[in-house]
């Protein structure tokens, strides 16, 4: 359960864009396919610390691949997915960030 | 007056503030000519044996960070077999993170001029220890037997980055169903510069190669640094 952990670490990258008489309404999020990221996880961790007013969306990306055989970059979910060339010697290109992409605030009345 | 709405573009890296603080500690162990190597696998693997077996052979070069969730059995074990143990209780954690470590090194300071050899034992788990870069030189991952030979694509996102992969409990393979050849081959299938390592932590067999992988790549760390 390390989602709490970061869930802790976008909150406080999100207050430190937020200015004074403005606050959080939205926030999505990138988390690679390769990052260890449970997205539910931490929809339910950013949820609990931002209140259920914060509209959260958070987008898993596919890992990317590299064959070292014939040098194609391909995405994948299934990471035993031989190349195209049927080779199955890989190595990941990306596909290990997270990233908060933007957020949305709303001035308080 | 409407309030209004604004949509801002952040673009940050979430593990930025950790990124920066496993800097900060790879830069120290660089100049105190340590080599720090992460190792982590599922509770049970054998990572506190290993460990016993490299103080036993080491002894005052070694300096262990153990990561649990609670107690000191594991550091006590390996000051038992001869080297530096600081015990990090996370209390609850299913990983450790470079703050952590930042803190454990501070708690550490001095380093002892024997230290050539950092190990951190990460918790047992092999997924969240797997996100955490902590400032090492090498990351290692560890399977043992009895966990199955299957274990590497059902985790890929540790062992695709780790540097050496160790299986462990090899004394066992008489009496188990585990193909190391497989095991080993998936792991290079999306690791192709992975190191490999089978060893009985229990019977010290293969120990002699790791104290050597050890200490060549100290030695390259070193000379890279040059």
């Amino acid at each position: 359960m390390h989602e709490l952990s970061l869930a802790t670490e976008i909150m406080r990258i999100a207050a430190d864009e937020i200015p004074e008489k403005w606050e959080l309404k939205g926030l999505s999020i990138t988390v690679g396919g390769l990052s260890c990221v449970s997205p539910d996880s931490l929809v339910f961790c950013l949820r609990s610390l931002a209140g259920d007013g914060v509209e959260v969306k958070v987008r898993r990306t596919p890992a990317v691949l590299q064959c070292l055989e014939c040098g194609n970059e391909f995405e994948t979910t299934d990471l035993y997915e031989p190349c195209s060339c049927g080779s199955l010697k890989r190595q990941v290109k990306s596909g290990r960030e997270i990233t908060v992409d933007n957020l949305e605030m709303k001035e308080i009345e | 007056m409407t309030p209004g709405i604004r949509q801002v573009k952040v673009k940050s890296p979430v593990m930025k503030r950790n990124d920066e603080a496993a800097d900060r500690n790879r830069a120290l162990f660089r100049k105190s000519n340590l080599l720090c190597v992460n190792i982590m696998s599922s509770p049970g693997a054998g990572k506190t044996t290993l460990l016993e077996r490299l103080a036993e052979k080491l002894g005052p070069r070694l300096a262990v960070i153990e990561g649990d969730v609670q107690t000191r059995r594991d550091a006590e074990r390996i000051e038992k077999a001869g080297a530096f143990a600081y015990q990090i209780e996370t209390g609850g954690s299913c990983h450790l993170d470079a703050e952590g470590i930042s803190t454990a090194l501070a708690e550490m300071a001095p380093f002892k001029d024997s230290w050539e050899f950092l190990v951190i034992e990460n918790v047992g788990n092999l997924i969240c220890p797997g996100g955490f870069y902590l400032g090492e030189y090498l990351t290692a991952g560890m399977l043992s037997l009895p966990e199955g030979d299957d274990k590497v694509m059902k985790y890929p996102g540790l062992f695709s980055k780790i540097d050496l992969f160790i299986l462990n409990k090899m004394d066992l393979l008489k009496h188990l169903r585990f193909d190391p050849d497989r095991a080993e081959e998936e792991c290079r299938s999306i690791n192709p510069r992975v190191s490999t390592l089978r060893v009985s932590a229990e019977t010290s067999e293969g120990m002699d190669h790791l104290v050597a992988f050890l200490e060549k790549e100290r030695k390259s760390m070193i000379e890279g640094a040059l």
